[in-house]
């Protein structure tokens, strides 16, 4: 079955028949089996890139995955999660409003092996993996052409941007996921006129919006800009849109609902770029500091639509800076590897040629991921800070497809086979320097940004805690109860029964600097690592690479 | 150097509305460069040799193993890298669009797109005296005369755009981005990819 799929044909090659079918093999297509070899290997390369290490790098677990393995866990035990919500469809986790569907896909995960550093991570490992080889049929279907599918999976798979992304908790990696299926399954529904592909295409639709905040806004518009692509087909066949609308409108209920809540309104204020403050101080600074003669424009410069398109406009084209995309990255620790870009140095060269190759190309695919790239930024537009990365993921999707647009058209104009040689060397140098910056740097440099050394901290509470009956934790680092939670697998239908929150459960009490610790009798404490107490220090909680975090003290008498 | 491609453009048999477009833009980029007399200092696009030396040095320090060290975090390979930083600096979006606004982008893309088109030697020339103007704005420490050298050199290519064959509507449009240009320098007057200060007495 498998091996049908990668049978190919001059004739399906279609308009890119100008460009050989195989470069790298003298022009001729190849044969289906040395394809599929290929396929697998890539897939495996993906698979080795995504969980090689998972549960040590990162280094630790960040409060967002932590509360996420802790409310599958929760979920799986009790059926509500650790705020006592039953089955939520948006889990008010620290205040923020998560979406559901990592939750969920965490559950068996969790069931099956633990609450752990793996169990949290392998949902987006699996599904980015799995994004990997979707990737491969969405563009076999778009361009017709098996060879460019099979360089556009392997950019992918090889992406520094979309490994970040699969080796952590991240619900982002999950709504990529399902918006590749959704596309492909909308393209095949198209071609073969099939409701059943469409119906399906508008469930993954909708569970990519339930994935993350950023596709409320992607996935609409890009829905929109598909139909229109595909107009003519959807005049001649409008009853065949009617149930999969229906079904993405009935879904999606509930999320315009949310959206429009006070909870919902909160988030996007919290987030949101503009706020009415920012005018008023760029309204000053334009009174006290512009050209005399100009300084009656203000009233008119500075009404918020205006002044807000400004900002958005700055934060749309932050994403294709080439220092973010090709040098330096994100520059939040979690998010890139900070020293180099989102993708690779050399994939700047790539896409440059691929503008010449679409020049060539009539396949109406190249405009499916024009339009993919021009729309993946316009949701972090809206938001601060920018550039970034998690927020923009969906952008990995174009950016790999046209590097390896602009390799295939290298390697089909290089004459001469230095100069194919030369490429493949430079990229393998780079995706080494990659990997051992991966695998080598990251760890050490970046477990703060991870809030490393919580569950070192949990291990040593408990090695201690039995000598006291209050145990007294700083919250310096943020939410430290949901990973003395986590780590502890505390019962989640004992936390709820107990109506634990933030700030206590059981004997742990979480407090910040001013909290006096002096007039509580004989406690342990565990203190941020500079913060000087006068009690007897017991024991210190290193991170993962060393760093002193917190130091356990006990103080007081009884 | 702006003169003759000014005077170039305008010789050739055109129709009123791209005069008008050319006019409108030389006006508009005469109009941010006044505005730049309020700079108090100039941001600068200097490159410093030293950037590699501490890229290096602050890598190796995380191998235990020197040979790999040396493979991955060396000068050959760092060297171009952080070039690279320099000049994708100048060319970043946020600073192109501060120095030429959303319609001087738009004309520079088109301008690209017109030589690259029409295969202009003369253009091409012009592309190359651009980014030897980029180049050199790396290697100047004075950040005034780095500025410059960039912003005029833009200021000309970007000129070219106004060539490029659309349709009257869209000429009309973009004529109507020029004066929504004009909103923007006034609205991003303190033009901050390129100036750290800037005030008026």
């Amino acid at each position: 079955m498998i091996n049908s799929k990668f049978k190919t044909s001059r004739q399906k090659q279609g308009s890119l028949a100008s460009l050989p079918a195989s470069p790298s093999l003298g022009g001729r297509s190849g044969p289906p089996a040395a394809k599929l070899i290929i396929f697998v290997a890539i897939i495996v390369l993906a698979l080795a890139l995504r969980f090689y290490k998972l549960d040590t790098n990162p280094p630790g677990l960040n409060w967002d995955e932590t509360v996420f393995g802790y409310d599958a866990y929760s979920i799986s035990k009790t059926g509500r999660d650790h705020h006592n919500r039953f089955m939520p469809l948006f889990f008010e986790s620290f205040g923020d409003w998560k979406l559901p569907v990592y939750h969920y896909l965490l559950v068996p995960s969790i069931k099956t092996l633990g609450l752990s550093e793996f169990s949290v991570r392998l949902p987006a490992a699996l599904l980015g993996s799995i994004t990997v080889g979707i990737f491969f049929f969405l563009i076999k279907k778009i361009t017709k052409n098996i060879n460019l599918a099979l360089a556009s999976m392997l950019f992918l798979a090889i992406s520094p941007w979309h490994i970040q992304f699969s080796r952590g908790g991240f619900e982002s990696t999950a709504g990529l996921f399902f918006t590749v299926s959704a596309v492909y399954l909308l393209l095949t529904g198209i071609s073969k006129k099939n409701t059943l592909f469409l119906v399906l295409a508008s469930l993954f639709f909708t569970l990519s919006i339930y994935s993350y905040h950023a596709y409320r806004i992607f996935t609409p518009l890009f829905v929109v800009a598909l139909i229109i692509l595909n107009t003519s087909f959807f005049k001649k066949n409008l009853r065949i849109l009617l149930l999969p609308g229906l079904l993405a409108l009935l879904l999606t209920l509930p999320m315009i609902i949310f959206t429009l809540s006070p909870n919902g309104r909160a988030r996007a204020i919290s987030q949101s770029a503009f706020s009415k403050g920012g005018v008023e101080i760029a309204r000053f600074d334009f009174d006290q500091k512009s050209k005399k003669p100009l300084r009656f424009l203000s009233k008119y410069l500075f009404e918020p639509p205006v002044y807000y398109s400004q900002i958005a406009l700055k934060g749309y084209l932050d994403h294709f800076r080439p220092t973010f995309l090709f040098l330096q990255g994100d520059q939040t620790g979690r998010h890139s590897q900070v020293d180099m870009g989102q993708i690779y140095f050399f994939e700047a060269v790539l896409i440059l040629a691929s503008l010449f190759a679409l020049k060539r190309l009539k396949n109406p695919g190249h405009k499916i991921m024009i339009i993919w790239l021009l729309f993946a930024p316009i949701p972090a537009t809206i938001v601060t800070p920018t550039p970034h990365a998690y927020r923009t993921l969906q952008m990995t999707i174009p950016l790999a497809f046209f590097s390896a647009l602009g390799a295939y058209y290298i390697f089909a104009k290089a004459k001469h086979y230095a100069a194919r040689a030369a490429l493949v060397f430079v990229a393998i140098y780079f995706f080494a320097s990659f990997t051992h910056l991966l695998f080598s740097h990251y760890p050490k440099k970046f477990a703060a940004d991870w809030q490393d050394g919580n569950r070192e901290m949990v291990k040593k509470v408990q090695q201690y805690q039995l000598n006291y009956e209050k145990v007294y934790i700083t919250n310096i680092n943020q939410v430290p109860y949901i990973f003395v939670l986590f780590y502890q697998k505390y019962d989640p239908a004992k936390f709820i029964a107990e109506n634990g929150t933030k700030d206590a459960f059981n004997k742990y009490v979480f407090i910040d600097q001013e909290t006096n610790i002096y007039n509580k009798g004989k406690i342990l404490y565990v203190a941020p690592s500079w913060q000087k107490v006068d009690g007897t220090w017991l024991a210190a909680a290193d991170d993962s690479s060393g760093r002193h975090i917190y130091s356990l003290w006990e103080v007081g008498k009884d | 150097m702006i003169l003759p491609v000014v005077i170039f453009i305008l010789s050739g048999r055109w129709a009123k509305i791209k005069k008008i477009t050319a006019f409108l833009l030389i006006t508009v980029f005469l109009f941010r460069l006044w505005q730049t007399t309020g700079c108090q200092h100039f941001r600068g696009f200097y490159f410093n040799p030293l950037a590699i030396k501490i890229n290096v040095e602050s890598q190796r320090d995380l191998d235990s193993q020197r040979l790999v060290a040396r493979i991955f975090h060396n000068k050959v390979i760092v060297a171009p890298i952080e070039i690279s930083k320099s000049f994708a600096k100048v060319i970043d979006p946020q600073v192109l669009l501060d120095l030429l606004g959303p319609a001087g982008l738009v004309f520079l893309i088109l301008a690209l797109a017109q030589i690259t088109k029409t295969r202009n030697r003369f253009g091409f020339t012009h592309l190359t005296v651009v980014l030897i103007a980029v180049f050199f704005s790396l290697t100047v420490v004075s950040p005034q005369t780095s500025f410059f050298a960039v912003a005029l050199s833009l200021y000309s290519f970007s000129l070219w755009g106004i060539k490029f064959k659309v349709s009257k509507y869209l000429s009309l449009l973009l004529i109507v981005l020029i004066f929504l240009n004009l909103w923007y320098f006034a609205i991003n007057w303190q033009m901050p990819a390129l100036c750290d200060e800037i005030f008026f007495n």
